[in-house]
């Protein structure tokens, strides 16, 4: 269609306008939620195969759930709780530094809290619920999103938790947090590339237009939610260390100072 | 009463989900509009065409606003919630790598020893892209504005979603709500003693607003489950569905409406 | 579900008995010195009746070592208006926990209608279903999305079939005229509306005895009546109902026994008008003498009336006990200045 129209007037004026209308229109955007893959974003074989690809950390992380819930019935209203507080915290107003807001995601706040199993259950219905009540990302695409959101940024989050204890707490943290954030646009941009291949650079140019669009705004913002994620986590310390030590996130013996990347912000 | 639950709605954090308890189409069966969002989605995905994204678009404005009886402009409104990224998306994917040489090149900028620009082909994409996101985008929403939660996970329930999965979302969604409400009596406490006056103590706020919120999460669970416990809770979350009738007009309807919809995309093919 | 006058809690429209709904008629029953005739004809002390539930010896220490009941014994009497007094922290939410076997005593036993309750699977889903627990922060008793599902969560519990579970759920939301809400999801209600909602969920499952941890915190003077309503009409139909309160002009207005507690410790029990007008026994637990109590007592002082009538239990009674002793033109029935 839009060659047809084409070749009744100038290419390059057509062009133009085109473009200047996306961009036009995207100025009255008030504000873009990268991470979210769209309704209807991906062709349905990408849909499919996305689905697909989490459908084993979906069970696995499903059958980790039932046999907590089978050993106390009170872990299940828990799980419940911290979903929702999962949810919430994706919500909130991240402050960035030229002003606007962003959201963060929690997703390393949640894997390193809940634990990564358990994050892939309760990202799902977080990323389900963000596409119904909010129209934060969609149904077709919520195999893509629950793989990078819910699969990939949990378990890089609680790997590079795990891996950076030896550099203390805080930067444990902080490194969990912004590492799973890039993690999370690395899978996304890869998710568009492979969906929509650029006509003459393939995959790759694709790849590389995705992530340099992503890295605009999302470095500061993963940067910001990793300081973030470090203060949360110095609060949770100083007034319920208990609380943390009884969910085995910290062993009890290690009077880590809060010091680190927040050093600069408290 | 009247006065207590309009101002409840007009500081409900989800206008989405206000609609879907407040819309004509409210008591039709859930898998109905299950149905018509479905297929609806899966052949503009599947067409790929901007025509039948445009026809999808139509049908289901007309399906939103003249059946549910939603405002056309609360409508649009939701559908241009994702516009930021299906905008940002296909601008990603017009401006290309290009040949300048190449007669299908529409623009070309040299940027060092490459040439950066719009193709026939990458606009083309670019607008199918757009316009087939937002078809799926506007029939999604007529499923979110018509249809409650619990009438979703009672349907999840009848086609036998695990019980763990539905149980929880029950939990959460319920859930979202209090902790919201909780979330924004602390960010007002906050705000009034300066909390947000600049970005250091921004950041400062909602890190406390988070970690009291986790902590305030925990609490509730323990209380929601003492609760519980004292109706009778041993470890299973079942509660009565609803009955709902399925209707075969509404099931006609959608049969013609898909049915115009599979020919154009056909005939687009 | 009858009007009350929300400009005053204690209108006496909210603590009627059958066959005195007429608030002249009831200011009329007490002023003539009828006291108990104008409520149902109970006596206010436990005569050694089991009573629904009672604790003996009961000590409950949680397990960060904070002791919260110490060597408590007391009964709730078989269908009456019960209110436990106490401020913060004084056990009274423990206990209830105790009472409902959610928690069970560190020492000493929780009797049921005469029986120490079992701690067994069985035994305590019976418990569960006679004593009916209403938590204060109704957002910590609802999980379900929406009205009619929350308060079916009971009946499946107890095993009931899907269609008894359906007709009790329909019926009770007519009996506490939920009927418009039914529909409404649950993030939607107001919180005087969540806690109708509350008190349907445990009433479904036709407990003996309701016990409501301050019923009333919170709410408007409107939705104060609307709850105080629901609790009286569940009383007429023969249930006893405890309620937890720092209230104490409502303890003294609506109840038929109260409870004092303090620290853990039972500092009194008895009828209303005896034990809210212990000005220093109020002091020790925390809390305050009545107004109608304190303003009866400045009138006594004044002369304006003698201290030898009983205490007047609401702003009606002082009001019929003042137009009695300075009118006039009084009956001839009234004591002499």
């Amino acid at each position: 269609m839009i060659a047809s129209i084409a070749h009744s007037m100038p290419k390059q004026r057509v062009a133009m306008i085109v473009i200047a209308g996306l961009l036009l229109a995207f100025g009255t955007v008030r504000s873009a939620h990268a991470m979210h893959i769209s309704e209807g974003f991906l062709p349905p074989t990408w849909a499919v195969l996305w689905f697909i690809a989490v459908i084993p950390f979906f069970l696995w992380g499903l059958r980790a759930i039932a046999k907590q819930v089978n050993r106390s019935p009170q872990s299940k209203i828990t799980l419940g709780m911290s979903g929702a507080y999962s949810f919430v915290l994706s919500g909130l107003k991240l402050p960035s530094v030229t002003g606007s807001c962003s959201h963060p995601t929690g997703i390393a706040l949640g894997a390193i809290l809940f634990g990564p199993t358990t994050m892939v259950v309760l990202g799902t219905i977080v990323l389900l619920f963000q596409a119904i009540v909010l129209a934060h990302g969609g149904l077709t695409t919520l195999g893509a999103n629950v793989f990078s959101m819910a699969v990939i940024g949990p378990f890089v989050a609680y790997g590079v938790f795990k891996a950076c204890r030896g550099f203390g707490l805080a930067w444990a943290v902080f490194l969990a947090a912004a590492l799973a954030d890039w993690a999370t646009y690395i899978v996304t941009a890869g998710q568009l590339a492979l969906a929509w291949p650029a006509a003459t650079g393939g995959i790759l140019e694709s790849f590389i237009k995705f992530l340099g669009i992503f890295s605009i705004t999302q470095i500061p913002l993963a940067v910001a939610e990793g300081i973030l994620t470090v203060i949360v986590f110095n609060l949770l310390l100083q007034h319920s260390r208990e609380v943390l030590v009884e969910q085995g996130i910290i062993s009890d013996e290690s009077p880590e100072p809060a010091t680190g990347p927040t050093a600069a912000t408290s | 009463m009247a006065a207590s639950a309009l101002s409840k709605e007009a500081m409900h954090p989800f206008p989405i989900d206000m609609y879907a308890y407040q819309n004509r189409l409210r008591d039709a069966h859930p898998a109905e509009k299950m149905l018509f969002a479905g297929l609806t989605i899966l052949i503009c995905l599947i067409a790929s065409s901007p025509l039948v994204a445009l026809l999808a678009i139509g049908i289901v404005t007309v399906a939103v606003v003249r059946v549910a009886g939603i405002p056309l402009r609360a409508f649009w409104y939701f559908v241009r919630l994702p516009a930021g990224f299906i905008l940002i998306g296909v601008l990603t994917l017009a401006i290309t790598s290009v040949d300048p040489a190449n007669p299908a090149t529409l623009l070309a900028l040299p940027i060092g020893p490459w040439h950066v620009g719009v193709m026939e082909s990458s606009l083309a994409r670019a607008v199918q892209v757009a316009s087939v996101s937002f078809s799926c985008v506007a029939s999604m929403l007529a499923l979110a504005l018509t249809t409650p939660m619990v009438d979703i996970t009672d349907q999840l329930r009848k086609w036998r979603v695990p019980q763990l999965f539905i149980e929880l979302m029950v939990l959460m969604y319920r859930f979202i709500f209090v902790f919201i409400e909780t979330a924004q009596a602390m960010y007002i406490a906050q705000n009034a003693r300066l909390g947000y006056s600049n970005w250091r103590r921004s950041l400062q706020s909602v890190g406390m607003l988070a970690a009291n919120l986790y902590l305030r999460s925990q609490t509730r669970a323990s209380a929601l489950f003492t609760a519980l416990t004292a109706r009778g809770y041993s470890g299973e979350l079942r509660v009565l569905t609803a009955q709902p009738t399925w209707s075969r007009r509404n099931l006609v309807l959608i049969a013609g409406v898909e049915s115009v919809l599979l020919l154009a995309a056909i005939a687009t093919w | 579900m009858s009007s009350i006058d929300p400009t005053h809690t204690h209108a006496p429209g909210i603590a009627p008995s059958p066959g005195l709904q007429d608030p002249e008629e009831f200011v009329a029953a007490r002023s003539n010195g009828d006291q108990l005739a104008a409520r149902e004809p109970v006596d206010s002390k436990t005569d050694g009746s089991p009573g629904v539930l009672a604790a003996e010896s009961v000590t409950f220490a949680y397990p960060d070592g904070t002791v919260a009941l110490h060597d408590l014994s007391l009964t709730l009497p078989q269908g009456r208006r019960v209110a436990i007094l106490g401020a913060n922290g004084c056990g009274k939410t423990t206990l209830f926990l105790n009472f409902n076997g959610i928690l069970r005593p560190s020492a000493g036993t929780i009797v049921h209608n005469g029986e120490p309750i079992q701690y067994d699977r069985e035994a305590l889903r019976d418990l569960r279903r006679r004593v009916g627990l209403v938590f204060q922060d109704p957002d910590s008793q609802l999980f379900a999305a929406s009205v009619r599902q929350d308060i079916s969560f009971g009946p499946l519990n107890l095993g009931w079939s899907e269609e008894h579970a359906r007709a009790r759920v329909e019926q009770i939301i007519v009996d506490t005229n939920l009927t418009e809400l039914a529909e409404r999801p649950t993030h939607m209600l107001s919180y005087g509306q969540k806690k109708r909602v509350a008190i349907a969920g445990v009433l479904v499952m036709e407990p003996e005895v309701i016990i409501a941890d301050e019923p009333t915190a919170g709410l408007d003077p409107e939705t104060t009546g609307r709850v105080l309503n629901l609790l009286d009409s569940l009383h007429h139909a023969g249930r006893s109902i405890v309620i937890s309160t720092h209230d104490v002009e409502l303890a003294l207005a609506w109840a038929d026994h109260v409870i004092v507690m303090h620290r853990g410790h039972l500092l009194a029990e008895g009828p209303p008008d005896v034990v809210l007008a212990d000005d220093p026994l109020l002091r020790e637990a925390g809390l305050l003498q009545p107004i109608v109590v304190d303003a009866y007592r400045q009138f006594c002082a004044a002369g304006l009336l003698p201290s030898s009538e009983a205490v007047p239990r609401t702003v009606s009674d002082l009001t019929a006990l003042l137009v009695r002793h300075a009118a006039p033109r009084t009956p001839p029935n009234s004591p002499p200045d």
